[in-house]
């Protein structure tokens, strides 16, 4: 993406500050000590196991729930879309966007228009008898044509098939591109995030575990495979260990500075995003609770 | 390159379209029955009033006075109506659907969404009931008007000034019904978030609310006026009454001695007394202290203070759970 607008380094814009976030329900606490800055133009995961405080930490962004102590700071405006993709069951699409319309200082009709079009949802047509999937395309488009700077998505791509996900990815990035939004959308399908999301946070527990730039933070974890050893052939510290038969396998986040080198039956490997993201939960459901 | 459109604010036009959009069938139904039986009831009111008389059979119905009775009936059930469909689901039913999270996402605070419903369905709630407790005044009126008089026997009407029927369908009592049911009801809604469940609590706690204040507080709303009558144990015609007491509201009444002092009646001059000797009875009665009977009522001047007391219970009442309903939806 090119701009012509300098940012002093170091300080690009954010969209997205959170400092201090906690959200208790009675006693328990859903979210607590969240921090993070979500550089502004980027399309953030939300990922963690069920009850991990995602749709927590999303309505509290939104703006739908009133966080118990820290802050959360969206730049410009912001459109969320729950995770039940909720609709008006008597409204038909074009009412739903009436009502984006109306109740939005900004509105783009054209835009929310494409997007059924894209999708093949008629306008006529009540949305309770719409499908699942075209009553989720409906609430997309009203989140679209609000000409959001943030757009909060909660599990979008639940109750989507895989061709529909495919393309609803694509169109959101479409759409990034188009206008520089930020996107922050949690999900349980990670195997779907590569080449969408750039940015990553991941949530165990109401907690924020990890944070941070998608391919910074795989360039810092490295796969070893070789022999049975119970420490890895590199410092660093080892996020996952696998131990199978004669083999072990280390998930590594290794220090700053080059990448050490690593001789005779090691194998190294690069981490895929569902491989960290999947070693990053599988510790986090091992520790007691915090 | 974009197409959209910018403004500065959501406005109330935007609000009254959607409040039309999701509540166009309540406001129809319940607008148009309200409307329709308004405009038949001034209609009976016409028809008595030019004839003189109630006596006007139509199929089945012998003549207007039982009607209207039936009809005094509905303003009490307008406002329970309003309560329970009206303001019972309109929190609740959003919750339940999550269309809430629809509907505050977009740029308008939740609380300016409620206050949007509050104004533009409560404030229709409120003309509603006042105008059918208006049209059903004029039908009772009417047939007051027409009942016969009998000249010496006093002003016997069917629906006096302070009948709870007359009472309750005055427009600015109604309005205090319908501002209360709306907001128990959205109380209820906000608090349960569960339809149902909030309909049943509000229908409830509306009739318990109701009977309570009509009923058991009323009557206290003013100390009442005692009037005192020389005790006189023979046969009195009832139906002639004391001008002062046409129309009151009736307290109760008692013995009291020369001074005015409340005394017990003496059971014990009955306990002898089998049909036979009145002056002995009588001669009993007063020398226990009984020489006169009194009367506790309120006047029928004071109908419109205690209506503006009692649309200011309810009023009261509304305000304070509309604080509830609006403090719930803020603090999410």
């Amino acid at each position: 993406m090119t701009t012509t607008v300098a940012e002093p380094a170091g300080t690009a814009a954010v969209a997205v500050r959170a400092s201090g976030l906690g959200k208790r329900y009675r006693a328990k606490w859903a979210l607590r000590e969240c921090a993070f800055e979500l550089p502004a133009g980027r399309v953030a995961a939300l990922v963690g196991a069920n009850g991990a405080g995602k749709t927590t930490l999303l309505s509290v962004l939104a703006g739908l729930v009133n966080a118990d102590e820290g802050s959360a700071v969206a730049t410009g405006r912001v459109a969320f879309v729950a995770q039940d993709k909720p609709v008006y069951r008597g409204f038909t699409a074009a009412d739903v966007l009436r009502l984006g319309a109306r109740l939005n200082v900004v509105w783009d009709e054209a835009r929310a228009r494409r997007w059924l079009e894209r999708f093949e949802v008629p306008l006529d047509r009540p949305c309770g008898k719409l499908s699942g999937g075209q009553r989720a395309q409906v609430a997309f488009a009203v989140a679209v044509g609000s000409c959001p700077d943030v757009l909060l998505l909660d599990e979008p791509l639940a109750n989507l098939d895989p061709l529909a996900r495919r393309e609803v990815t694509g169109e959101l990035l479409a759409e990034v591109a188009a206008t520089g939004m930020t996107v922050l959308l949690s999900t349980h399908v990670v195997t779907e995030l590569g080449g969408v999301a750039d940015h990553l946070l991941l949530l165990a527990r109401g907690r924020l575990l990890v944070g941070g730039d998608l391919d910074d933070l795989l360039a810092r974890h490295v796969r070893y495979e070789g022999p049975r050893s119970d420490v890895p052939p590199v410092l660093g510290d080892v996020v996952e260990a696998r131990h199978h038969g004669g083999q072990s396998s280390f998930l590594v986040r290794l220090p700053e500075g080059p990448r050490p080198a690593v001789a005779g039956q090691w194998a190294e490997r690069a981490v895929s995003l569902e491989d960290y993201v999947l070693a990053q939960l599988a510790v986090t459901r091992k520790e007691p609770a915090a | 390159m974009t197409t959209a459109i910018r403004r500065d604010r959501v406005g109330w036009p935007d609000l009254l379209w959607l409040t039309w959009r999701q509540h166009r069938w309540q406001l129809l139904t319940v607008g148009g029955g309200a409307v329709l039986g308004s405009l038949v009831w001034l209609a009976l009111a016409w028809l008595i009033n030019s004839t003189g008389t109630t006596d006007h059979g139509f199929w089945f119905i012998g003549g207007l006075r039982g009607p209207s009775q039936l009809i005094a009936e509905l303003p009490a059930a307008g406002a329970a109506v309003i309560a329970v469909f009206w303001a019972a689901p309109l929190l609740s039913r959003e919750y339940e659907q999550q269309t809430h999270l629809l509907v505050w996402s977009q740029d308008l605070p939740p609380t300016r969404w409620l206050l949007g419903k509050v104004v533009l369905l409560g404030v229709p709630a409120v003309g509603l009931s006042a105008g059918f407790g208006a049209a059903v005044l004029v039908l009772l009126d009417a047939v007051n008007e027409a009942m016969p008089q009998v000249p010496g026997r006093g002003y016997y009407v069917p629906f006096s000034p302070f009948s709870s029927l007359s009472f309750e369908a005055a427009p600015l009592v109604q309005v205090g019904y319908a501002a209360f049911g709306f907001a128990l009801g959205l109380a209820f809604s906000a608090l349960t978030r569960r339809t149902v469940l909030s309909m049943g609590l509000t229908l409830g706690a509306f009739v318990t609310v109701r009977f309570l204040v009509g009923n058991v507080w009323r009557p206290h709303f003013m100390t009442p006026v005692r009037t005192y009558e020389m005790y006189e144990p023979r046969f009195r015609d009832p139906t002639v009454v004391d001008d002062q007491r046409v129309g009151s509201m009736h307290i109760r009444g008692g013995y009291a001695d020369a001074a005015g002092r409340e005394v017990p009646f003496p059971s014990v001059c009955s306990d002898g007394y089998r049909g036979g000797d009145e002056d002995n009875y009588i001669k009993c009665v007063t020398d226990h202290g009984v020489v006169q009977y009194f009367t506790d009522f309120h006047p029928a001047d004071r109908v419109v203070p205690f209506q503006l007391i009692e649309f200011g219970v309810f009023a009261v009442l509304a305000a304070g759970l509309l604080a509830v309903a609006f403090t719930r939806v803020r603090r999410r």
